[in-house]
Formats: structure tokens, C-alpha cells, sequence
């Protein structure tokens, strides 16, 4: 009875950690760039909608694609904003987020006016990897899940190979730790910044199509509930490395996974607990791991 | 590739009537070159001259304000450095450009057209160049753990094997001795005589005298002489180079008081360096005690334990008659520090006159005491004062309101030196101890003939001076002795009259009898 609870919060997490991983795996490149996304939560909820909106005229693979639109064109604005214009990263940044939450509430109720029923779409079906679903816990846990999961372990696996072997990484790493050298051996900066920058866009806006057309089926509004933020959580955790990130993801993940099914349990403690319990990790490691991260740069000062 | 194709494959490369200004300096006035495929074009002038502003036009760092670029006699227009890559014309920038995290492998690949980061090739390629020019730098460290030397000599093997049609090189053997630069300049005919051109900016006559076919010389911003060096000799390119040359520095002898700093026995290590093995030396007040060794035997460190900012694993440091290894301390206690890698102790973004004063923000009060009588007052004295430094060292132009980083390079290494020697130095607490590494890097003759004046007189004002330089004309012409570093342990011991360039080289490359120094 209870295994079974602790498979379904298993299997919960790897849904939760999806979207995250998706937004982290475009902030780690954004910020290898030496740039900072502040506007993924709303980058990630104009893509929810924009992907629920698609899904239901063209299905929920064109839905994808939509999200993922919209999250390029509002990084798009951003580099507008930031390269001709000279305006502060950080605060274009939350502008986007105050945007993007904004303009999907308003454009939703546009669609769906307040009082009507919500429209559910048909979401991307899940695949059970035959034989391999039927393992005792392994199998519900990893191999009964929509396409999109899976398609997770080629991603990652990509963005590590894009950061270690290809020259693409190597101008990326040299714009964000030494941007004067790399211009002088040829990188061209701002085209660098910018292109991480409509890459982190696009992963973002995908990951919000990924919670709506993806797996839920439907949008209200706030849908993102903050994510965005985790996300920028989540990247510094993972040391700015596509696995790392992909760990601190399913970290973040399994706590929210147990704080929404946990409580039956029957531990008996108060529902505060579950609520906070995933915050309150991310947190810990996040001081834990920035600590080290800040000794591993002092190392060769001191020496 | 087809025989049209072969022919272009030489590049000419001509300026013709460009003049540059940055606000209201006037870098270049209507200056031409003219680099010719196989031929080794040598640009020299004083500091300040306006040679690397001429290269980074010609390299596409940045544009001219008017005049003619020609590539093959026809007009173009380079809008970058990418662009200029793609036209074959390749730089190593006097400010090096490294990325400090990267390797020199990653650093090749970098710039590269091909998406895939191809390692193992640009390994190769880094060793065949490596072997080829007779040289040796560790290609898998980031660049930024390399000591400077061999940084520099990264840069140029990293830009030889990009491969280049036309190659400018803004003095790239500035922090480099004899050792290090090898059989380089062999490597440059060589691919001279296979149709490459170069650019060499320097200002080391030896170098225009062995390896330059012409000579373009530049004297504030203006074009002063061109033509082929043939027929010349090395005084008359010194006097074109700078002009008349002041007097040699006459060696009158000191008197020597008590010991300044004084090592027993230290050991140190470093990931940079050669450890540092059973050192032991002593610098008395009015002694000046000169440092050899091939780059990468523990100069730079035993330099950096003697000021106290490298710690020590064993042994004693005592400094200025303390045993405390801080560098507070040390500035507290009159110690001149001027390291080999200048961008270490200029702050580019900072104004000249606030690198002057950067000691004011010292947590010690002593050296802030000192700095704020000589700079304190109305911010016009202040200024005022500064100025004057400025003047006295010849940093140009004087003017302290200006950004550090854009002084020309020799500018910036006058300008370290005028702070550590100025502000080591004041009536009631002249310097005790004055460490420089390489003093005189990037400066033209007569500059490097002042600076070495000024260590001279350091040192009759009662200064024990420690002075490591990969020149050895340099030692030769100032040091009381010369010890000689080999892997970090100290291999000989010359006295002035017994220092020869030969006797000191054959010590630095491990010749020398064994256990000299004990
Ligand atoms: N970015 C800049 N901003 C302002 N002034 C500059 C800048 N770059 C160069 N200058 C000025 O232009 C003049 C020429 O500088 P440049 O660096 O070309 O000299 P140089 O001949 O290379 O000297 P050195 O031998 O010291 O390297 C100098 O007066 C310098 O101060
Ligand atoms: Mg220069």
C-alpha cells in the first residue's frame, strides 16, 4: 500500500522535474554566457498558454513548437532591450516576468471568459517501453511516461556534448568568463549573448508548453506557480553543468512530488511542512553548494 | 587547389595615409605601411609611438579614422577581427588574449569555422608548431595557470598554428630571454621564405638587425623613416628607434648597510613555478641583487615570497626585520613590489592618477599616511601632484585623468613603476626593499635605461633592491650579483666582476658546478 505511494511520488517527480530541467538546461547556457534570464517564470507561462492555445487547434507536438516560439520572440525583445537600447539586464529580466504572467492571464480570459468552462486538450500520449514497464518499481517509476520524458536523456546528453565538445561551448565559456580575450581571438561577443539568450528563450517558452499541452492538458492562470524561479535556483545548484542541473532538477522535483502526495502517509505532520519541505531543500543545498562553488574559485587565489 | 587560387594565397597588405585619435590624443597622422608576402617588416618607435594602434587597425581591433587599407592592392574594408581571420591576417596583441580558463588547445579551437571541437587535431597541431619553433609550453593547462613567458609564447604558437597569410606580432618577445624565444625567429623565416608576411613590432635592435627585411619607424604618431634594413647598423636603428641615447649608468660603488630581506633555507610551492628547494639568500641596503633563470625556475616565486605574498613551506623570510608574510605588511614596510605581469597591478578601468593613489585605500594606516600627505588637499593639488609623478617617470600622456588602459603598454609598465617607486619612497620612510620582475617589459631603450637609473639610485638612497629580468644586459649592466635560478634551487652565485652573459647562461641552463651556493 504504501510502496505503491512511494512509486507514484517517484514517478510524480520525474514529471515535475521535466519542465525544469528543460528551462535549466537553457539557463545554463545563458549563463555560462555570463548573462542572467530573469524573465524565465514569465517566459515559461506565456508558453503554457501559447502551447494549451495551439494544442487545441493543431495538437499538442504543433503546441510544443508554439511555446517554444514564444519564448524566442519575448528573449528576442530582451536582447532588444538590452543591446540597442543599453537597458539593465536584471530589470528587463523582471519586466518579462511581470509580462508574461500578465498578458497569459489576460489573453486567456480573452479566450475563455471568466464564468465559462475550461477547455482541455488532448496531451502527448504516454509510451510504456514495453517489457522494460513491466520491471517491478523501475518500470512505473522510469518507463511509463509521455514521449516528452524520454526525450529528456538525448537533450541533456546533447547540451553536455554541446558544452564539452563542440567550439559553440568553447565561445560560450570564453564570452562569459573573459569576453575581452575572445573578442580579440575573433569570438564575436554579442552575437554569442545573444544567441544563448534566444536559446535560453526557446527552452523556457518549451518548458511551459511542456506543463500545459504536455502533460496537464489545460491552463489557469499562474499555472508556472514560481518554477521559473526554481529554475535559476536549480542552475546555480547544478554548477551551471547540464547534469548538474538535471540532478538539482530531480531533487527539487522528488520533495514537490511528496509534498503533494505524501500526506498519505500518515505521518502526521502538518501540511505546512509538505508545502515548504521542497523550498526549504533547494535552499539548503543551494547555500551548501554555492559554499563550495565559491571555495573552488578562491583555490587557485590563494595559491 | 587551382593555380588562380595559389596565387592569392599571398597576402599583401598596405595602409596608406591612416589617421586615428582618441579624443584628444592624435595617435597616427596620415601614417603608411606596406607589409610585402616573404619579407619580415619591423615597426619601431618610442612608447607611446602609435605602433599597436597602427596593428590593431591593420588587424581589425579597430578602425582607422580615415585613410586607405589595400589587400593585394585592392581597397578594403576589415570589420572585425573574425573578418580579418577570414582575409588571413592573424595578431598576437601586446595585451595578450588568451581566455584564462581555456587551455591552449581549447583556446586554438576557439575561433574555429568547424562546429566539432576537434582535440586531438588541435593537439597536434599545437605540438607540431611547438617542435618546429623549438619550443615547450604545457598545451592542456587553462592559460591563465601559465607563468607569463610562457603565456606569451602560448599566444604565438597558438596564432602560428591558426595559420596566417599575413602575421603581426606586437612585441612578442617582451617578457621572453633568449631561452624561451628558442629558435622562434628561425620558425618566422621559415615561414617567411614560404610566402607569409609579418608584422614585428619591438624594441629590441637585435631583433630588427637579425630577422627584419624593412623598417618602418613611428615617432608620435608620425611616420619617420621606412625602408629596407639592409645597409643599416645596430646604432643608427637604435637612434632611429628613440633618438640620441643617454649616457650609460655609471657604476659608482655603494656603501652596504644591514640586511633588507633575507631567506634561510625556504622552501615554497607553486602550480605556476619550480618549487622553490632550500633557497637562501640576503639583500643588504645599497646592494642590488639580480635574479637569472630560464622561465619557470622560481623567479616569479622566489619574487612573490619575498614581498610576502606567496607563502612559504619551510625555512625564513625576514623582511624589513619582520617575519610576518602579509602584504600589508610589507607595504607598511616600504617594500616596492612590481610584479612581471603588469595587468596584475594596473587596473585597466581605473583612471592614472588612481593607480597612482590605489595604496590610499590600504587597510595599514602607514602607507596610507604617507599617500595622503603627498596626494592630500584640494582635489587640483591632488591632480596636481599626480602630474608631477607622471612627469618625472615620463608616463605620457601626463595626464591623470585619463584610463590606464589606454595608455600605450610601455606607458602602463611606466606607470606601475612610478607608483612603487613613488610611493615606496617619501622623505621620512624611504622604500627599505624594492622587488621588481622585469622592470623595464614593453618600454622602449631609453625608458628601460631610465628605470634601470632609477633602481640605481634606489639603491644609493640606502634600498635593498632584488631585480629578476630574463634581459641579462639588464643584470649585467646593474647588479652587485647575479644568482642564478635552476628548477628552483639557487645554482650560482656571480659577483659583478666575474658576470658574464656567457658564464650566467651557461648557469642558467644547468651548467654550473654543483652545490655552488653552498
Ligand atoms: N583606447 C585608447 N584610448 C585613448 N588613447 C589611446 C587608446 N589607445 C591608444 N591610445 C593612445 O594612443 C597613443 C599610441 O598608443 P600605442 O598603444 O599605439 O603606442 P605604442 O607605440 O604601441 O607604444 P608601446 O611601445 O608603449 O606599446 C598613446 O598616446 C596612447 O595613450
Ligand atoms: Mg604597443
Amino acid at each position: 500500500m504504501n510502496s505503491a505511494l512511494w512509486i507514484a511520488i517517484a514517478a510524480g517527480a520525474i514529471a515535475l522535474a521535466t519542465p525544469l530541467i528543460i528551462a535549466g538546461l537553457g539557463e545554463t547556457l545563458v549563463e555560462r554566457a555570463g548573462r542572467l534570464n530573469l524573465g524565465i517564470e514569465g517566459m515559461m507561462a506565456m508558453g503554457a498558454f501559447v502551447g494549451i492555445w495551439a494544442a487545441s487547434a493543431v495538437g499538442p507536438w504543433m503546441g510544443l513548437l508554439a511555446a517554444l516560439a514564444a519564448g524566442v520572440v519575448m528573449a528576442a525583445a530582451m536582447n532588444l532591450a538590452v543591446y540597442r537600447f543599453g537597458a539593465n539586464e536584471v530589470v528587463v529580466g523582471l519586466a518579462m516576468t511581470i509580462l508574461g504572467l500578465g498578458l497569459s492571464t489576460y489573453l486567456y480570459l480573452m479566450w475563455i471568459p471568466a464564468g465559462e468552462v475550461n477547455r482541455s486538450v488532448e496531451t502527448l500520449p504516454t509510451v510504456s517501453l514495453g517489457p522494460l514497464a513491466d520491471v517491478p518499481v523501475l518500470g512505473p517509476v522510469l518507463f511509463q511516461h509521455d514521449i516528452m520524458v524520454y526525450l529528456l536523456v538525448p537533450l541533456v546528453l546533447g547540451f553536455w556534448a554541446l558544452m564539452r565538445h563542440t567550439t559553440v561551448g568553447l565561445r560560450i565559456h570564453a564570452v562569459g568568463t573573459d569576453p575581452e580575450s575572445a573578442r580579440l581571438r575573433g569570438v564575436r561577443v554579442e552575437r554569442v549573448g545573444r544567441g544563448t539568450l534566444l536559446a535560453g528563450g526557446a527552452m523556457a517558452g518549451l518548458a511551459g508548453g511542456v506543463i500545459t499541452a504536455g502533460s496537464i492538458g489545460s491552463f489557469t492562470p499562474d499555472i508556472t506557480a514560481g518554477r521559473g524561479y526554481i529554475v535559476l535556483a536549480v542552475v546555480i545548484m547544478g554548477r551551471l553543468s547540464p547534469l548538474g542541473v538535471t540532478g538539482g532538477s530531480l531533487l527539487f522535483a522528488l520533495f514537490q512530488s511528496f509534498a503533494l502526495l505524501g500526506q498519505g502517509l500518515g505521518l502526521g505532520l502538518p501540511s505546512e511542512v509538505y508545502t515548504t519541505l521542497p523550498y526549504v531543500v533547494t535552499l539548503v543545498v543551494l547555500v551548501l553548494s554555492s559554499r563550495a562553488l565559491v571555495r573552488a574559485r578562491l583555490a587557485p587565489m590563494r595559491a | 587547389m587551382v593555380a588562380s587560387h595559389q596565387e592569392t594565397d599571398h597576402v599583401a597588405l598596405a595602409a596608406w595615409s591612416v589617421s586615428k585619435s582618441f579624443g584628444a590624443v592624435q595617435a597616427l597622422t596620415k601614417v603608411g605601411i606596406d607589409v610585402q608576402p616573404g619579407r619580415v617588416h619591423a615597426l619601431v618607435g618610442e612608447n607611446g609611438a602609435g605602433k599597436s594602434t597602427l596593428a590593431k587597425i591593420l588587424a581589425g581591433i579597430q578602425p582607422a579614422d580615415s585613410g586607405q587599407l589595400l589587400l593585394n592592392d585592392r581597397e578594403v574594408e576589415i570589420s572585425g577581427r573574425a573578418h580579418a581571420k577570414s582575409l588571413g591576417i592573424n595578431m598576437v596583441p601586446q595585451q595578450l588574449s588568451l581566455v584564462h580558463d581555456l587551455s591552449l588547445v581549447d583556446n586554438l579551437l576557439l575561433a574555429s569555422p568547424r562546429l566539432r571541437a576537434r582535440r586531438s587535431d588541435a593537439r597536434a597541431a599545437l605540438s607540431r608548431t611547438l617542435d618546429s619553433a623549438g619550443v615547450q609550453v604545457d598545451i592542456d593547462a587553462p592559460t591563465g595557470r601559465l607563468g607569463l613567458a610562457h603565456r606569451q609564447l602560448g599566444e604565438i604558437v597558438v596564432a602560428l598554428a591558426e595559420g596566417a597569410r599575413l602575421l603581426i606580432l606586437d612585441e612578442p618577445t617582451a617578457s621572453l630571454g633568449p631561452h624561451e624565444v628558442g629558435g622562434l625567429f628561425a620558425h618566422l623565416r621559415a615561414l617567411c621564405a614560404q610566402g607569409t608576411a609579418i608584422l614585428l613590432i619591438t624594441h629590441r635592435v637585435d631583433e630588427v638587425l637579425t630577422v627584419a627585411d624593412d623598417v618602418t619607424v613611428l615617432s608620435h604618431g608620425h611616420q619617420v623613416f621606412t625602408g629596407p634594413t639592409e645597409g643599416l647598423d645596430a646604432n643608427r636603428i637604435a637612434h632611429l628607434m628613440v633618438g640620441e641615447l643617454p649616457e650609460a649608468i655609471a657604476r659608482a660603488p655603494r656603501e652596504r648597510g644591514d640586511a633588507v630581506l633575507t631567506l634561510t633555507e625556504v622552501d615554497a610551492v607553486s602550480d605556476v613555478d619550480s618549487d622553490l628547494q632550500q633557497v637562501s639568500l640576503e639583500v643588504r641596503r645599497g646592494e642590488i641583487v639580480g635574479v637569472a633563470g630560464v622561465a619557470g625556475s622560481g623567479q616569479n616565486l622566489l619574487a612573490e615570497v619575498a614581498v610576502g605574498i606567496a607563502p612559504t613551506q619551510a625555512g625564513e623570510v625576514v623582511r624589513a626585520g619582520s617575519t610576518a608574510s602579509d602584504a600589508s605588511g610589507a607595504l607598511a614596510a616600504g617594500v616596492a613590489w612590481i610584479p612581471d605581469h603588469r595587468a596584475d597591478a594596473v587596473v585597466p578601468g581605473m583612471s592614472v592618477g588612481e593607480n597612482l593613489t590605489v595604496y590610499a585605500a590600504s587597510v595599514d594606516p602607514a602607507p596610507r599616511a604617507r599617500v595622503r600627505t603627498r596626494f592630500s588637499g584640494r582635489r587640483a593639488q591632488a591632480v596636481a601632484a599626480q602630474a608631477a609623478v607622471l612627469t618625472e617617470y615620463d608616463v605620457r600622456p601626463h595626464d591623470p585623468t585619463l584610463a590606464a588602459g589606454n595608455l600605450s603598454g610601455g606607458n602602463q609598465q611606466k606607470l606601475l613603476v612610478a607608483r612603487e617607486l613613488d610611493a615606496a619612497w617619501s622623505a621620512e620612510s624611504p622604500a627599505s626593499l624594492v622587488v621588481a620582475n622585469g622592470p623595464t617589459q614593453g618600454m622602449d631603450l631609453r625608458a628601460s635605461q631610465a628605470i634601470r637609473a632609477r633602481l640605481v639610485t634606489a639603491a644609493e638612497r640606502g634600498a635593498g633592491v632584488l631585480v629578476a629580468s630574463h634581459d641579462l644586459d639588464e643584470l649585467l649592466d646593474i647588479a652587485d650579483r647575479v644568482v642564478v635560478l635552476v628548477g628552483g634551487r639557487i645554482a650560482d652565485d656571480i659577483p659583478a666582476d666575474e658576470a658574464t652573459a656567457a658564464r650566467i647562461g651557461r648557469a642558467m641552463s644547468g651548467l654550473a658546478r654543483a652545490g655552488a651556493n653552498s
